[in-house]
């Protein structure tokens, strides 16, 4: 017995006698409580069996997010596509602004002329001019 | 002790088997643990219909826990008895506003003595839930954890998440509250006949 069950060496208290009579009388297990904890165990192991393997491993938002979209190789890809958007956007080709124009031109009236309105960066050119006319 | 550690090695070898998706494992977890995280509950809560909801319970977020049990840093039966007394205070709180004194301890039903030993046996074990009922939640969790599962105060002491000397002193009181509660009641119960 350790120090910490000194507790134990009090004088009898008369109370042992109830001590085991409970411990004898230990209350059996209620039929079918056995079966639904069997069968909520089978639950969540069917559960966690249906999961693929690496999706049981913890992982960060950015490991996720790769094998989500297909790895390294997709996020190149997605990275140059998002590029190409972002260049065509601020200089778009001539050949972009005649085939707008042509898929508008069938509106007719001021649409096919108002193409130009999808050039969002005028007012930076405008602030890009300015800041050369005060630098000159 | 050898064998509790052997015990509890088993437990946690088959927790982790379970994890791997073992059925056996499971099988064998619930008639190990089941019946122990059910008598528990039943004694703090004194109440069989809740006490099998919260031994359920309280088994079914081992399963949730098995995948990613650390092993060696935790006791399996250590986890659930401080999984199960923690559901029960729940339940305890939920339905009564503080303790009941020791004054409205009531007379064990049904449970009157007689000649048989078997009976006599189930009125003391009546008579001691019915004080223990009335006893303050924590005093009446470290005394059934110390002295009817019989785990040593450095184990209560981790389950219920305090320091040895503070459980000793909630037990020493729960004792102290219990003797008071069933000293009329020794004769009635057939105490004397074991000093014979």
């Amino acid at each position: 017995m350790s120090g910490t069950d000194r507790i134990d060496e009090t004088p009898d208290d008369g109370l042992d006698v109830f001590f085991e009579a409970a411990r004898s009388e230990a209350p059996p297990l209620p039929g079918g409580l056995a079966a639904r904890m069997l069968g909520d165990a089978y639950e969540v192991q069917a559960g966690r069996a249906a999961m693929p393997p690496a999706g049981r491993r913890r992982r960060g938002a950015v490991p996720a997010l790769l094998a989500a979209i297909g790895g390294w190789p997709a996020m190149g890809g997605l990275a140059a596509a998002t590029a190409a958007g972002v260049w065509i956007g601020i200089s778009p080709p001539a050949a972009v602004t005649e085939a707008v124009a042509d898929q508008v031109a069938w509106l007719g009236g001021d649409y096919a002329a108002d193409t130009w309105m999808v050039d969002t960066m005028s007012n930076f050119d405008e602030l890009a001019f300015e800041i050369a006319q005060d630098g000159a | 002790m050898a064998l509790d550690a052997m015990n509890e090695a088993e437990d946690e070898a088959l927790l982790a088997l379970y994890a791997a998706g073992d059925a056996a494992a499971a099988r064998l977890l619930v008639a190990r643990l089941g019946p122990r995280v059910f008598a528990h509950a039943m004694r703090l809560l004194g109440d069989r219909a809740e006490a099998e909801d919260v031994a359920q319970e309280a088994m079914l977020r081992l399963w949730r826990i098995a995948d990613g049990w650390r092993t060696g840093e935790a006791k399996v039966t250590t986890w659930l008895y401080r999984v199960t007394a923690n559901l029960c205070t729940d339940r305890l709180r939920r339905r009564r506003g503080g303790t009941t004194p020791l004054d409205s301890v009531p007379d064990p039903a049904d449970d009157r003595p007689g000649a048989d030993a078997v009976m006599q046996q189930k009125a003391r074990a009546g008579a001691l839930q019915a004080a223990l009922d009335a006893l303050p939640d924590r005093q009446r969790q470290a005394v059934v954890l110390r002295h009817i599962e019989g785990l040593g105060n450095a184990e209560i002491a981790e389950i219920m998440e305090i320091g040895v000397e503070a459980v000793e002193s909630l037990t020493a009181r729960g004792k102290r509250a219990l003797a008071a509660a069933l000293t009329g009641r020794r004769e009635e119960l057939g105490y004397t006949d074991e000093r014979d």
